[in-house]
């Protein structure tokens, strides 16, 4: 299993909230050549989850597993293997695409002799040859997604968590992205994708986790919810989903 | 391996620094642009005094005659403040105001000195005419006891001795000297670099640390396989090489225009001269040869050991000492930068923040100031390196000098580890120990 993620809790602290639980025991795993969707709506606990996986929090309870790599006891070996991208993770302002690729693949530890034509590769499979030499702080929001993107896969990462990797792309980008995380399926590596678009879930997952408030509702394949709530469209699993859960706790 | 990718971080931290507006204006123009400019004004003010000075000289005419008059003309023509004039009725242009002073010799040596001039440049001239004509005098006798072969000695009664006067007191030794004048020179220089140091620090730590906050690069730089120590380590000597190339620069720069300064002041005061040395030379009257450069090396070597007992010039261990507290007080600066700009959110709120070490760090400086602090090399720096002043204390105690040497590693340590504790708080800090299984067991 490449990736398992065992009864993870994360609280936060706010001065309105008090202690308010991110993420409430969650558990899933990602098999190699799959691609796993965390579906929900905005502060569902998406981000703080991947955000756990990428090393960036270490949860309060529970672990996570990358390639039998503890995320809090071996975070640079974690990294290593992992492709993170999130909306949190910026760009370098003063720095070209290209300088951000390079020192990504150098301290990720990419084979030094490989560097040039994995960067090459990329800049002309996302189309970013125009700029790739321009500083980012002069980058529009779909320029900088795409270069993030590419920051997020330079080192070709065996597993991968993606937070929201459409936001801002033009259809053209977005259709690439897909077509990327189709690929990942071929070459045997893991995908987590969090979104909160119903169609890109339906059309890209192989297992999808409703989460809501922090808590996982269902998890399975398309199917097995389709099954499971007796509705077709996501939309409609979704929602079924969360208010059957909701009444069970009440 | 671990040195390799400190040294990618610390190239990538550089070039993010001095791509940022700031540290490129701080730490590279400034101190190229400021000097030239500095001494152009400086030049350009000289030259437009001297110009204004030169078209208000005093045009003056002497009439009547005495027998030491010829010397009184003479001392009067040289002197650059006055233009004599002959007038062919002096009375009337002196009332017209075409002349400013109206002298009259008349038998056997009185002078009368006659002027309209107002109130304010009456001492100006008439003192300078007043000069003049006491010089005059005095070297007519001089030549008058030549003749009858009596001593000038006669005509100086006492001599006072400057070298016999050595200090009693216990204290430390303070001739007005070329030691002493070398001394203030290099307190000075070095309290400047210290304020260079401030303020290249301020702009890079801020430019390093709250950019990251709030450009949200922070997250991006985490997922590195890289350890949070190596972060701030690269952080910590990126701050410290802007500091140590803009001290460099600056003393480079100053250097270079001193002495281009030196050398157009000196064309300016040979085209007075047609004969000066400088003059033929850049007319190309005189060519330079090896040799010429070897004599002025070999000249420059002779004099050495007599500059030395001159000046003091400092020994293998005051350099070398000297240079620890450089390095020391620039990683000391680094790091309360770091350490302040760990704290703030914004921008705004580094700047700040930062005026508390600054304003800590200009105070240690004025400290050493201090009339009783004797200020030397040592003292000028740090109130810390008071405990091993060169000159003061020849053999300094080992006590002290561990202490120096403990507090400057120690404290950058120190402020170093904090400000990595706050900088990665928000990361660590908001985990509730009582729910960690791991905690728990």
């Amino acid at each position: 299993m490449t990736l398992q993620v065992n009864n993870i809790s994360k609280t936060f602290y706010d001065k309105k909230r008090g202690e308010f639980a991110a993420v409430d025991n969650v558990s899933f795993s990602c098999a190699p050549g799959e691609v796993m969707g965390l579906l929900g709506p905005n502060g569902a606990g998406k981000t703080t989850t991947l955000r756990m996986i990428g090393t960036l929090l270490s949860p309060d309870s529970g672990n996570i597993l990358l390639d039998g790599f503890d995320t809090v006891l071996a975070p640079e070996a974690v990294r290593t293997r992992l492709g993170f991208l999130s909306t949190d993770t910026g760009l370098y302002e003063k720095l070209t695409p290209r300088e951000i690729l390079v020192y990504f693949a150098k301290l990720s530890k990419y084979p030094a002799d490989k560097i040039e034509s994995r960067i090459e590769e990329l800049i002309s499979f996302l189309d970013i040859r125009q700029y790739a030499d321009v500083r980012c702080e002069k980058l529009s929001t779909g320029m900088r997604q795409k270069v993030s993107f590419a920051r997020s896969i330079v080192h070709d990462p065996p597993t991968m968590a993606f937070d929201e990797p459409a936001n801002g792309l033009d259809v053209i980008a977005i259709r690439a992205l897909h077509q990327f995380i189709k690929s990942c399926k071929e070459q045997r590596k893991c995908v987590v994708l969090s979104t909160h678009v119903m169609s890109e879930a339906e059309k890209l997952c192989d297992r999808i986790a409703i989460i809501h408030k922090g808590r996982i509702f269902a998890i399975g394949t398309l199917e097995e919810l389709r099954a499971k709530s007796g509705e077709h469209y996501l939309e409609e699993i979704f929602f079924a989903m969360v208010q059957e859960k909701v009444d069970e706790l009440l | 391996m671990a040195i390799r990718e400190l040294w990618w971080i610390v190239r990538k931290e550089l070039t993010c620094c001095y791509r940022d507006q700031d540290v490129l204006i701080y730490g590279l123009i400034f101190p190229i642009v400021l000097y030239p400019l500095l001494f152009l004004l400086t030049f350009e003010g000289i030259m437009w005094s001297t110009g204004t000075w030169e078209k208000s000289r005093n045009a003056i005419c002497v009439v009547g005659e005495t027998p030491d008059s010829h010397f009184v003309s003479a001392a009067l023509a040289s002197d650059s403040h006055l233009v004599l004039t002959n007038e062919q009725n002096p009375e009337d242009a002196l009332k017209a105001g075409t002349i400013k002073a109206l002298i009259r010799y008349s038998p056997p040596s009185q002078v009368t000195i006659e002027t309209h001039e107002p109130a304010t440049e009456l001492l100006g001239v008439t003192e300078a005419i007043q000069s003049d004509i006491r010089h005059a005098h005095r070297e007519s006798i001089d030549k008058e006891l030549k003749q009858k072969h009596i001593p000038e000695s006669v005509m100086m009664p006492f001599y006072v001795t400057w070298q016999s006067i050595k200090p009693t007191a216990h204290g430390p030794e303070r001739s007005i000297g070329l030691r002493y004048i070398v001394d203030l020179l290099l307190q000075a220089l070095l309290i400047y670099m210290i304020f260079i140091m401030i303020l290249v620090g301020q702009v890079a730590s801020i430019c390093l640390l709250v950019e990251e906050k709030e450009k949200k690069t922070f997250d991006t730089t985490l997922l590195l396989p890289i350890s949070r120590t190596q972060i701030m380590l690269a952080k910590f000597f990126t701050v410290n090489v802007a500091i140590a190339l803009s001290v460099i620069l600056h003393l480079l720069s100053l250097t270079v225009n001193t002495v281009f300064a030196f050398f157009a002041f000196a064309v300016v005061e040979a085209q007075q001269n047609p004969n000066s040395y400088v003059l033929r030379l850049l007319q190309g009257r005189i060519h330079l040869q090896l040799s010429d450069i070897v004599n002025v090396w070999y000249t420059c070597l002779k004099i050495l050991p007599t500059l030395q007992t001159e000046i003091q010039l400092p020994s293998f261990f005051d350099i070398a000492f000297l240079m620890y507290i450089l390095i020391a007080s620039s990683a000391l600066t680094a790091a309360c930068f770091l350490f302040a700009a760990s704290f703030a959110k914004s921008n705004k709120d580094a700047q700040t923040l930062a005026l508390f070490p600054a304003l800590t760090l200009i105070g240690a400086t004025a400290i050493s100031l201090l009339p009783g602090l004797d200020l030397n090399l040592g003292t000028a720096l740090l109130p810390l390196s008071d405990l091993l002043i060169m000159r003061k204390f020849p053999h300094p105690e080992l006590i002290p000098a561990f202490l120096v040497i403990f507090l400057s590693i120690f404290l950058p340590v120190l402020f170093l580890s904090a400000a990595k504790r706050i900088f990665f708080h928000e990361y660590s800090a908001r985990r509730r120990p009582q729910t960690d299984a791991r905690a728990r067991s």
